[in-house]
């Protein structure tokens, strides 16, 4: 149990370090954000570390290493004992699939709050989380498309959502950000009825499955959807950083934008695009994680400053070690029985925000 | 040669014209401001010169060359823009809103080199904001950040700044260090200047010459002596005023005459 405060610290405490590093009035530059990648890097690895070796049964990292590092034959045996099975092919893959939704909800966030201009948006507002919710739920529920399973269907519904809310949202040449915001909230209370409905009428048994669901679990996670969601986070958020300074211009206002030479509206599509897919992708899986997409991105905004070419590459990777510490919570808090993670990271994310904005102001 | 040339402009959202017949040069170096009431369509035309809507009737020549043939990118290089005071969203701070204006220069994934920091610090240095460089742009007045809006424009090095209403929300001391400021930018740095505004006594202190809107036609353009005539002012703008000269710049200026008779001059 003296892991968890460990963890939280190791999550917590370099920030510390980032902030005052912030006082330096020189602008962006790219060494800076290298420094600080590298620095973040490295609090992921910590983080993981820790979440590797945390967990209903224990073991002891010293001893792992010793093994693994014992000769060929001996290690390779060990890794197909009971411990070696847990640690590579139980939370190995369950860690890395952490990292990459919380990296994924943190960019989307830092894209949806930056494009439209309001602070409390998140990945969800344009409808990506009621979207796969409902797809996951037909599978999960009523069994439909068995074949796509769970993820494949919610994948389906978060991308035909998103098609809606843009073609709600479009006129003619143009998409208002008010419009897109107001498009979301109708379509995201239009499938939430559908999703009480098909909890209204499921059976006993298959309830406690959708509430985790919805409630964001990462534990359904393969090497594939791993690959898969990763792909879409590294292609990207690379295709949002190369747009970053064009992001930092449309965050001030879409004409300021315009008028130092951004193509507005190509732009913010693109943009838009590319946050949906990632969050579609990570979503389809690890179900709705609430809280992180929201709460990182200001985290890090109060930490690095507005810049989104720093911004986002910051937001990715403490998302990422955030949502790792938040689900080695979720896994160990109550074990051997299991929290859903968006509980965890409201539960933790909420109390350091109230704290960052309480020290600034 | 002329900085900006239209030729018979027309402009409409929907049916009905906005600008209609709209024909004007403004040369090198000039400063000129638009008068006109609400609904004239002052914003619209400054709004045709910075590229954001394409008039479907006329052609607008930029330094010669026809805007639509000037890629965008191209276009933020010689014309930048001042628009009214609002709160940013989030908390960029001073210099990196300075440096934004680098961007036209810059290619995409491109940083922003030391050329560009020492074009940023001119840029403050010259609208007095370099003592707040560091702050973030919430913490700032709204005639500093007012200011720190046209070091941002600046830092574009354009040759032509148009202004739109940029002291709508200020105080008059600083309505007029802005108007100075930009007046001296006009003299020392040549730049052309094409300001929208609503105060009339103002365009006329600073202005070298007016373009005098109503219902999207040009109603008169000229001299500030020419323009601002009792006839033309109650015409355009449906009030009586007295019309008569400042006796500090000589420069005509305007006075409501209110009451419920039009006929009440006793103010």
């Amino acid at each position: 149990m003296l892991k968890l405060p460990l963890l939280l610290a190791v999550l917590f405490l370099p920030l510390l370090l980032l902030s005052r590093s912030r006082k330096d009035p020189r602008p962006v530059t790219p060494a800076r954000v290298i420094r600080v990648v590298f620095f973040l890097l490295a609090v992921i690895i910590c983080v993981s570390l820790l979440g590797l070796f945390s967990g209903a049964s224990a073991m002891d990292p010293l001893d792992t290493l010793r093994r693994l590092l014992a000769g060929t034959d001996d290690s390779r045996a060990w890794l197909n004992s009971s411990d070696g099975i847990i640690l590579f092919s139980i939370r190995l893959p369950r860690i890395l699939f952490a990292g990459i939704v919380g990296g994924s909800l943190a960019a989307a966030g830092v894209v949806f709050q930056g494009l439209l201009r309001n602070p409390l948006a998140d990945p969800y507002i344009l409808g990506i989380s009621s979207g796969s919710a409902v797809g996951a739920l037909c599978a999960l529920l009523l069994g439909v498309g068995s074949s796509l399973g769970v993820s494949g269907l919610a994948f389906l519904g978060a991308l035909l959502t998103v098609f809606l809310v843009y073609g709600i949202a479009r006129t003619q040449s143009e998409l208002h950000s008010t419009t897109l915001l107001l498009a979301g909230v109708i379509v995201n209370a239009f499938f939430g009825a559908v999703i009480m409905f098909l909890i209204a009428t499921a059976g006993d048994r298959q309830l406690h499955n959708a509430m985790f669901w919805l409630m964001g679990d990462l534990s359904l996670a393969q090497w594939r959807e791993i690959g898969l969601a990763g792909g879409f986070l590294v292609a990207g958020g690379g295709l949002i950083l190369l747009h970053g300074r064009a992001l930092n211009l449309l965050s001030v206002s879409e004409e300021t934008a315009h008028q130092l030479g951004v193509a507005v509206e190509r732009t913010k599509m693109l943009l838009l695009l590319c946050a949906s897919l990632i969050t579609g992708v990570a979503v389809s899986t690890s179900g709705i994680i609430g809280f992180a997409g929201l709460i990182v991105p200001h985290m890090m905004r109060l930490v690095v400053g507005a810049d989104h070419r720093l911004l986002l590459p910051a937001a990715v990777l403490f998302g990422a070690a955030f949502m790792i510490v938040a689900d080695t919570f979720a896994r160990t808090l109550l074990s051997p029985a299991e929290l859903p993670v968006g509980v965890i990271t409201a539960l933790c994310g909420a109390p350091f925000f109230i704290y960052l904005l309480r020290r600034r102001g | 040669m002329n900085a900006i040339a239209l030729n018979a402009v027309g402009f409409r959202y929907d049916v009905n014209w906005v600008l209609k017949d709209i024909s004007c040069c403004i040369a090198k170096g000039e400063f000129v401001g638009i008068l006109g009431p609400n609904g004239s369509g002052k914003t619209t035309l400054l709004k045709i010169l910075d590229g954001m809507l394409k008039p479907q009737e006329g052609r607008v020549f930029m330094d010669g060359k026809p805007i639509a043939s000037i890629r965008r990118n191209d276009l933020a290089k010689t014309v930048a823009v001042v628009s009214q005071d609002f709160r940013m969203t989030f908390p960029f701070t001073v210099r990196e809103v300075v440096l934004m204006g680098r961007s036209p220069h810059l290619a995409k994934w491109r940083f922003e080199g030391e050329t560009d920091l020492r074009i940023a610090e001119r840029a403050m240095e010259l609208t007095d904001t370099m003592s707040f460089a560091a702050r973030s742009m919430e913490q700032l007045s709204g005639g500093e950040r007012q200011r720190v809006f046209i070091a941002r424009a600046l830092a574009q090095e354009p040759q032509i700044l148009l202004l739109d209403e940029p002291t709508a929300f200020l105080d008059i001391k600083h309505q007029i260090d802005f108007f100075d400021l930009v007046k001296s930018l006009n003299l020392k740095n040549h730049l052309t200047i094409v300001a929208v505004t609503h105060d009339v006594n103002l365009a006329s202190l600073y202005c070298d010459r007016l373009i005098l809107l109503r219902g999207g036609r040009m109603h008169i353009e000229g001299h500030p002596d020419e323009v601002i005539t009792e006839a033309n002012i109650a015409e355009v703008y449906q009030v009586t005023v007295g019309v008569d000269r400042s006796p500090v710049t000589n420069r005509p200026r305007i006075t409501p005459c209110i009451g419920a008779d039009p006929k009440n001059r006793s103010l």
